[in-house]
């Protein structure tokens, strides 16, 4: 199997583009998965990444085609919408304080508490492929998992995107 | 040749990495000339979904299509992988 550490990855100024903006929350206070997308959406709306439909976007699609994943014990959820409402490409990062539950892909009845969200904005598929790529192999391994529930500040996560070669 | 569509909510992330982990285990097992790989949103392909083979998606899908459906999601998340590729396997060497 082609390993994911030694592909390149798209860099601006040595930085991963998809996390340039610093749009993370660390500890998150969410009362639901509701309020965790609002908050995440709005801060990519404030740094003009997306539109103003993306935060709708996101929450009707969220019902419609749930994105929650269980990694063994661990839950993420990795929320998105359609291109057309995304500016520039951007990946919104959260730990939260006390997981929220998430309706699991693939799959309409089952719920997943999540503790990571990665909000995904964005556009044509062939650029980010070996990005998107990249992540998912991060998100196969519950001990990184673990790492970046564990991140408490910009620094931290500066930090574990290096190591994992995301920056 | 049979015709494998892969299918997730927008047509860009999830089915996305999907496509490239179904292309390299084709390639694997030596496979790729059997089938031709088609990457889309559902919103697109339910109403032609006859016209595929096979289908993979990562998203929900409504009840009268399901049967013929296979969960991507062991793509994304490592767990029950195998298990999916024979199913999509024994599809293609049905």
């Amino acid at each position: 199997m082609r390993g994911l550490l030694s592909t390149e990855v798209e860099t601006v100024g040595g930085r991963t583009m998809f996390f340039d903006k610093n749009i993370t929350f660390f500890g998150l206070n969410a009362s639901d998965r509701t309020d965790a997308l609002r908050q995440m959406a709005l801060s990519l709306k404030e740094a003009n990444l997306v539109t103003s439909s993306f935060e709708k976007g996101v929450l009707e699609r969220e019902e419609c085609f749930p994105t929650g994943l269980a990694v063994g014990t661990f839950g993420l959820a990795i929320p998105h919408t359609d291109s057309d409402k995304v500016i520039a490409p951007q990946i919104a990062f959260a730990s939260l304080k006390n997981p929220v539950k998430f309706r699991l892909m693939g799959n309409g009845e089952e719920e997943v508490d999540v503790s990571l969200i990665f909000m995904l904005a964005l556009k044509k598929s062939e650029d980010q492929i070996t990005m998107l790529q990249r992540l998912m192999e991060i998100f196969q391994n519950q001990e990184l998992l673990k790492e970046f529930a564990e991140c408490k500040s910009l620094e931290d996560f500066d930090q574990l995107l290096k190591q994992v070669e995301l920056e | 040749m049979k015709k494998l569509l892969i299918m997730c909510g927008t047509g860009i992330a999830t089915s996305t990495i999907v496509t490239g982990k179904v292309k390299e285990w084709l390639e694997e097992n030596g496979l790729q000339n059997k089938v031709k790989l088609y990457q889309s949103k559902i919103s697109e392909e339910l109403s032609r979904i006859d016209e595929y083979d096979i289908i993979v998606s990562t998203t929900l899908v409504p009840d009268n299509i399901q049967d013929k459906v296979i969960n991507g999601v062991p793509l994304l998340t490592g767990f029950g992988k195998e298990e999916m590729f024979e199913q999509i396997k024994t599809q293609i060497l049905a």
